[in-house]
């Protein structure tokens, strides 16, 4: 397991070094570094390692490698709250994209609690109510989109794709220290989370009430989704590859050790990707989500096949 | 007599309190108001003072080979701080984003509001007050005034237009654009001018309720081919007064694309 943790650690190092020092231009490197990049950078860390961390959670306890942190339908929410936010901050109003994604992000979040009030609710039940939810809010926020001013949902579309260059010490601190609490706490969960992989059936033969412990990691993982896409935007990929990866790469299911390697290795992955987004087009940026998944997805199989490999080998 | 002297001093004074010196180093955020600063500056002048321009400034053609700081709605903050600009001209319209992020980088931002065709002398003349080239922009503030009264005293009879932006989907011109005013001042009536917001998207069924007398098309990228394809579009639909009358005409891009002087010269075949 040494070995694993080394490695990951190369990685976000590695991570770190890119995403600072990439094209970097050497005209007002200084006030580009500490303004700039270095809170991009802190941000990248904290969305994707938090991100990484939903995944494996959702994963583990709603019983579906297919969960990622934008299946409950909390990120469409916050999508759709940015969307009505731009709109009222282009009129003058009080509301802004920010502020608009966290607030929609949290009725979201809302709506989620009062599905999960019911009883014996299985995880699969979870899943379909949860993309339900993103069906109905991406559908109003389609709708929006045909109402709207088209030079309004151009400067939103890029948001919805993934963007860290709104990124300021303001957005990226709280991320990055809510990241770290919730980082902890599902360190300190792991045993539970690990009761999980033995399936609904048995859960409570290992003395973990399901309904409450998973009502718990849910709301946990909405609080951690609704502040990174609140911050980020929509960044998909991290949250689904990051735990396959590690489960595969680290060869085991335990979350004492997966919490901490997702949050490092995902964090790795979203400041390479930002790096690339930033770099590859200069001055122009990519959406970082489009990079992610572009690149992130051939690099998935490599990994996927290179790993069966060993494992037949 | 205390008064007298402290007037005194003040007048001494005023002069170097206020004063600000040109700038030297300016990066624009928008295609139009690069435009402008070449317009204002003329393009020696222009090409030693801008620093940095957004992308697609391709007019005047002597500041297309500046440095560009990307897409006017998506610029990048990290090249225009990497070319130290002493001055960045932004658009309220499109750069509200990083102006906020310019100025708490201790960058000094001047924003220049929407542009408006009827209002455009003090736009201009805003921009000059800016470039420290006050005379230079008074001269074609003045002209522009003198063209809206030309316009004016030759503008006949109200023909109603549709202005199609892009065909698919449909986006027009509403009523709050320079576009709709510039054609409003040569007789030209936009049958969306009802529609506040700048480029709505309005459907076909709306712009057959319409009728308009002349459909103008917009090609912004000045490809015959699309132009036409679009214009036989429109021929399927023969109960239209523009297309029954053949007025289905093309607006070439460069020229109508911006609020410039480029655009008082085409409305001219307009009217």
């Amino acid at each position: 397991m040494g070995r694993v943790y080394f490695w990951v650690s190369v990685a976000w190092v590695s991570g770190v070094l890119l995403s600072l020092f990439f094209g970097l231009d050497p005209d007002q490197a200084g006030l580009i570094l500490t303004e700039l990049r270095l809170p991009r950078l802190l941000l990248a860390l904290s969305v994707g390692g938090a991100l990484a961390i939903s995944g494996l959670v959702l994963q583990t306890t709603l019983g579906n490698p297919l969960a990622e942190p934008y299946t409950l339908g909390v990120a469409s929410g916050a999508a759709l709250g940015a969307a009505l936010g731009s709109s009222w901050d282009g009129a003058g109003g009080a509301l802004s994209l920010e502020s608009g994604a966290t607030l929609g992000a949290s009725v979201a979040i809302l709506l989620l609690l009062r599905g999960l009030r019911k009883r014996s609710r299985s995880g699969d039940s979870m899943i379909l109510g949860g993309v339900m939810l993103s069906l109905l809010l991406a559908g109003f926020l389609s709708l929006w989109m045909g109402l709207a001013d088209p030079s309004g949902v151009r400067s939103i579309q890029f948001w919805l794709l993934g963007d860290l260059g709104r990124a300021t010490y303001r957005t990226a601190v709280p991320v990055l220290a809510l990241g770290l609490v919730g980082m902890v706490y599902f360190i300190s969960a792991s045993a539970k989370l690990d009761a999980f992989l033995f399936g609904e059936a048995e859960v409570e033969g290992f003395g973990v009430s399901l309904e409450k412990s998973r009502r718990m990691f849910v709301l946990w993982v909405s609080v951690l989704v609704g502040f990174c896409v609140s911050s980020a935007g929509m960044i998909g990929f991290v949250g689904l590859a990051a735990p396959h990866v590690l489960r595969r790469v680290a060869g085991t299911a335990l979350h004492r050790h997966l919490v901490p390697l997702c949050w490092i290795f995902g964090g790795a992955v979203l400041a390479v990707g930002d790096a690339l987004a930033r770099g590859i087009a200069r001055p122009k940026e990519i959406p970082v989500g489009a990079v992610m998944v572009v690149v992130g997805v051939p690099v998935f199989f490599w990994i996927h096949a290179r790993m069966r490999g060993r494992v037949e080998s | 007599m205390r008064a007298a002297l402290s007037f005194l001093v003040l007048q001494t004074l005023l002069p170097f309190s206020v004063a600000v010196a040109a700038p030297s180093r300016v990066v624009t955020l928008s295609p139009l108001i690069s435009e402008w600063v070449g317009e204002v500056l003329g393009c020696e002048s222009a090409v030693r003072v801008v620093a940095g321009v957004s992308e697609y400034s391709d007019f005047p053609e002597c500041l297309a080979g500046k440095p560009s700081v990307g897409p006017y709605h998506h610029v990048s903050i990290e090249k225009i701080v990497s070319l130290r600009p002493d001055l960045v001209l932004a658009s309220e319209e499109y750069n509200r984003e990083a102006i906020a992020r310019l100025k708490s980088l201790g960058i000094r931002v001047e924003v220049l509001p929407k542009e408006r065709f009827l209002a455009m002398p003090a736009w201009i003349e805003r921009l000059g007050e800016l470039l420290d080239a006050v005379p230079q922009a008074k001269r074609q503030s003045d002209l522009w005034s003198k063209r809206l009264k030309e316009f004016a005293a030759d503008k006949k009879r109200n023909r109603t237009v549709f202005i199609e932006v892009q065909h698919d989907p449909l986006i027009t011109v509403g009523g709050g654009s320079f576009l709709d005013e510039a054609f409003d001042a040569v007789g030209l009536q936009n049958v969306f001018r009802d529609h506040r917001e700048g480029y709505p998207r309005v459907s076909r069924e709306s712009v057959l309720k319409a009728d308009p007398e002349e459909i103008h098309i917009l090609d912004l990228r000045g490809r015959e081919r699309e132009f036409e394809e679009s214009r036989k579009s429109w021929g399927r639909f023969p109960a239209l007064r523009a297309v029954r009358q053949s007025r289905i005409l093309r607006l070439r891009g460069e020229d109508f694309a911006r609020c410039t002087p480029r655009l008082l010269r085409a409305l001219k075949g307009l009217g």
